[in-house]
């Protein structure tokens, strides 16, 4: 029995392998939004289309809102575009608003006349102010607000059919009967 | 001649930096370079401020020189950055419950290895 501590080398061994091992399944792209169960960030925009109106925080209030931010110039968003007009078509009571995030007016105006608007209201954020009020960091990312207008999770990248199925579609779900 | 040549490469980038965002002070220049060299850029992961070419990075650089302009403290802008993009910002990360283990583990590990250390020379 005496040998027993022989063995501690290779216990602490086995110890690092499975924190190395479990290191590399993990997403060091996947970071938390601190602004998860927090009221949205208070903002001031304009509608894209209309740009004289304005918007404001209490957009969220009384609706399930899906908030996602887009540009015309980002790639993925354009990969991501039929998921939310398949999702538009299949929840039309989501309140879906899109920021535009660093966009001109002009090209995303014809990036969603090309494609489909699947937006309810178009925050502009030609300077991307309100886009850092949100933490984004990279574009799309996608925002489920619940009624009280408080932020329940956020979706870095593009979403697709499945995290639709098996995240989103849930949790509106749940916020709806809230 | 190639040291004259590299030491004006350096020159370039200290020139452009101090251009880009202009100091009545000098200590708010000092706390500007501090801060971005402390908070990380989001995107690249394991790069500053400072040094990424990352469109997020500018902004953010723009955003920390408008607040130093108004007055705001680095603590200030510290909280700025966490509040939107968690402690992950931080390149150095803060000591919470968290990262407990993080900081405590390496001064575990050299206290053990002592340990050892004295048990195996006392034989």
């Amino acid at each position: 029995m005496r040998n027993t501590k022989y063995f501690v080398p290779l216990f602490l061994f086995f110890l690092l392998i499975f924190a190395l091992h479990r290191g590399l399944h993990l997403n060091p792209r996947d970071i938390r939004s601190p602004l998860i169960n927090h009221p949205a960030p208070a903002f001031s925009g304009y509608l894209l289309q209309h740009p004289t109106e304005k918007i404001t925080q209490h957009i969220f209030l009384n609706h399930v809102t899906l908030l996602n931010v887009f540009a015309s110039w980002c790639f993925s968003c354009a990969a991501e575009h039929p998921v939310l007009m398949d999702f538009r078509a299949n929840y039309p009571q989501v309140q879906l608003v899109g920021l535009c995030f660093k966009d001109t007016s002009a090209e995303a105006l014809s990036f969603l006349k090309e494609r489909g608007n699947p937006y309810s209201f178009i925050i502009n954020d030609e300077r991307g102010n309100i886009g850092i009020d949100f933490g984004v960091y990279g574009t799309p990312e996608t925002f489920v607000i619940d009624r009280r207008g408080i932020i329940r999770d956020k979706i870095s990248g593009p979403i697709d059919p499945d995290s639709v199925r098996d995240e989103l579609v849930p949790l509106i779900k749940r916020l709806e009967s809230e | 001649m190639r040291y004259f040549l590299l030491s004006l490469i350096f020159c370039v980038s200290y020139c452009s930096a101090a251009d880009l965002y202009p100091f009545h002070s000098e200590q708010k220049e000092k706390l500007f370079q501090q801060l971005t060299q402390e908070l990380r850029c989001v995107v690249c992961q394991n790069e500053n401020l400072s040094s990424s070419n990352a469109t997020i990075a500018a902004d953010l650089r723009q955003k920390i020189y408008m607040l130093l302009k108004n007055n705001h403290s680095s603590h200030f802008i510290k909280k700025y950055m966490t509040a939107r993009y968690g402690n992950f910002v931080l390149l150095k990360p803060p000591f919470i419950q968290a990262t407990f283990f993080l900081w405590i583990f390496p001064f575990v590990m050299l206290a053990a290895g002592i340990w050892v250390y004295f048990r195996a020379i006392r034989k």
